[in-house]
């Protein structure tokens, strides 16, 4: 493994994150969309969706957003500003802290939620 | 756009090489409206309700209002241009095989176009009974 | 001091895939990696096969991965690195052998951006005069010894061996910044294709490995930045 430091890791980040959120933006359209042939269909996808192993997959996907969000606009920062690139290690930690504030409240309800049981219907 | 080419030939090399750049540009475009659209939807659905509250009848409650069908349109519409562009790239690096780059790109295309087709009916063109 | 010296070597007579061997070698603190290289070369195994010239840090003929990062044999001191050393030639270039790449699809990028001034204007009576301000604004893309160690590093060069890596465009900017240069056009025809600078991910590598210490990203982003202007 190339030894490369912050810059590498958050490309290699940003990439695998984009690539996850487009497989689950599949599998949600379809998800969502089966509401067209009525609640029999579309609450037996809900329900599916419902168990603990996907909640656990969704606080994942809920990860990859907000880390590629973030780190998003540190890219854009480094490619608009004269000043992006020169701390680019430091805009990639404040990603991180972003990332924890953000991360929280959906970490504390959703992890909440599976810990407690209230799953299913 | 500055075009000062002299022959037909040249212009149209100059043209042809913007698309990268338009690209590269709506990339950054589509992403600082998704951060603020996608956090607003992820927390209107999984902070300020339960997850497992969504089914059926909440589903079809917000998509009878307009503003969440034009909010939940633009996510589809940018998210799909974006990430769909995004694996682009990401095929491009790593299928280095020009025919089997072609097919998977062909197959992932018409997937996300699909998704496009079937997103928007879902939104626009079903009356979930509500009101 | 013993250091072990293990290099990823490969011969095409003989080797299907490359092959780690390990040497025993004696070795000063302030000795540089080259040192060793020649050490077991003279003394231990003469089949052993890599680039080196100048032996300062000019010619740019021995960039190497040096315990994972590319670096210049002849600048890198055993002591900062410890005992333990792995030598393995730089990625994304065909192994000839042992540490010797193919530097051709490198040098072709080079080419592509037209590394000389272009300027059909008729020449002035005595020369092109320049300020110190305008001959400051691409000085750290002269600095650049056509090393391949920033485009060898790139993640999106060993896997795309299309893209035309941040040393050519290091070589674009020092061109593109010089105000006698009227070429920026015929450059940035070779920079905006899907291989060319819009390519790049930012991941830096290229900065940490420069041995010439030039801001690579920064030049980079700079060239992004004036064909978007030029574009609009
Ligand atoms: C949340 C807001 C988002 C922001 C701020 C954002 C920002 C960006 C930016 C700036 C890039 C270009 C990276 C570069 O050129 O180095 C990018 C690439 C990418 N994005 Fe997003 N994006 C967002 C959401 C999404 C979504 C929803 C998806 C998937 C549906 C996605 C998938 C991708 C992919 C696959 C890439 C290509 C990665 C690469 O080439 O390495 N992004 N994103
Ligand atoms: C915490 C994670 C998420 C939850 C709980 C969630 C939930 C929902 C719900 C309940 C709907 C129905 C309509 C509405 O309420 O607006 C919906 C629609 C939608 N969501 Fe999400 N979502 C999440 C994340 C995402 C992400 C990350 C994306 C984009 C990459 C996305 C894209 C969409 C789209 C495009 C629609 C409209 C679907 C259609 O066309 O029928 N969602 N989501
Ligand atoms: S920019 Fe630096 S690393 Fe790249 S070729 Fe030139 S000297 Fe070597
Ligand atoms: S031998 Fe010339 S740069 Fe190292």
């Amino acid at each position: 493994m190339y030894r490369g430091s912050e810059g590498q890791w958050a490309f290699y980040l940003h990439r695998i994150s984009g690539i996850g959120i487009l497989v689950f933006l599949v599998l949600h359209v379809l998800n969502i969309a089966s509401a067209m042939w009525g609640p029999e269909v579309s609450n037996a996808f809900m329900k599916f969706y419902h168990q603990p192993v996907f909640q656990l997959g969704l606080l994942v996907l809920i990860a990859g957003v907000l880390y590629h969000g973030f780190n998003g606009l540190r890219i854009i920062l480094m490619d608009f500003t004269t000043w992006g690139v020169r701390y680019q290690r430091q805009l990639w930690y404040g990603v991180w802290v972003l990332f924890v504030v953000f991360y929280l409240p959906f970490l504390v309800k959703i992890g909440g939620g599976i810990l407690g049981g209230s799953h299913g219907d | 756009m500055a075009i000062k080419s002299k022959r037909y030939q040249e212009a149209r090399l100059e043209a042809s090489t913007n698309l990268e750049l338009y690209w590269w540009v709506f990339m950054r475009v589509s992403g600082v409206v998704l951060v603020f659209l996608l956090i607003g939807h992820m927390w209107m659905n999984a902070v300020l309700v339960d997850l497992n509250s969504i089914d059926y009848d909440y589903v079809a409650k917000r998509l009878s209002q307009t503003t969440w069908k034009v909010y939940d349109w633009l996510i589809l519409a940018l998210a799909l241009l974006h990430g769909g562009n995004g694996l682009r790239y990401v095929l491009d690096d790593w299928v280095r095989d020009p025919a089997k780059r072609f097919w998977t790109k062909v197959v992932i295309y018409s997937l996300l176009a699909f998704l496009f087709f079937l997103g928007s009916l879902s939104l626009f063109n079903y009356d979930y009974g509500v009101n | 001091m013993q250091v072990t010296l293990k290099i990823l070597r490969f011969d095409p007579a003989k080797d299907k895939k490359p092959r780690w061997e390990t040497y025993q070698v004696e070795a000063e603190p302030t000795d540089r990696v080259l040192d060793l290289l020649h050490k077991v070369k003279w003394y231990q195994d003469g089949s052993l096969a890599f680039r080196r010239s100048c032996g300062h840090g000019i010619c740019g003929s021995d960039a190497m991965l040096i315990n994972g990062k590319n670096r210049l044999a002849c600048k890198t001191l055993v002591k900062d690195l410890g005992s333990v050393i792995t030598v393995e030639p730089i990625r994304g270039l065909p192994v000839e052998k042992d540490l010797i790449v193919d530097m051709e699809p490198f040098f072709a990028a080079y080419r592509a951006v037209k590394p000389y001034l272009i300027n059909d204007e008729p020449p002035p009576q005595r020369e092109r005069l320049q300020s110190p301000e305008e001959r400051a604004r691409f000085d750290q893309g002269t600095k650049c010894i056509l090393c391949a160690s920033c485009t060898t590093s790139c993640p999106v060069f060993w896997v795309n061996g299309t893209y035309i890596g941040p040393a050519a465009i290091v070589q674009a900017h020092r061109f593109i910044f010089d105000s006698r240069d009227r070429g920026k056009r015929e450059r940035f025809k070779a920079l905006g294709s899907g291989s060319g600078v819009w390519r790049c991910r930012t991941a830096y590598n290229c900065t940490e490995a420069c041995p010439r210490e030039i801001p690579v990203t920064q030049l980079i982003e700079e060239v992004k930045r004036a064909i978007l202007f030029d574009s609009f």
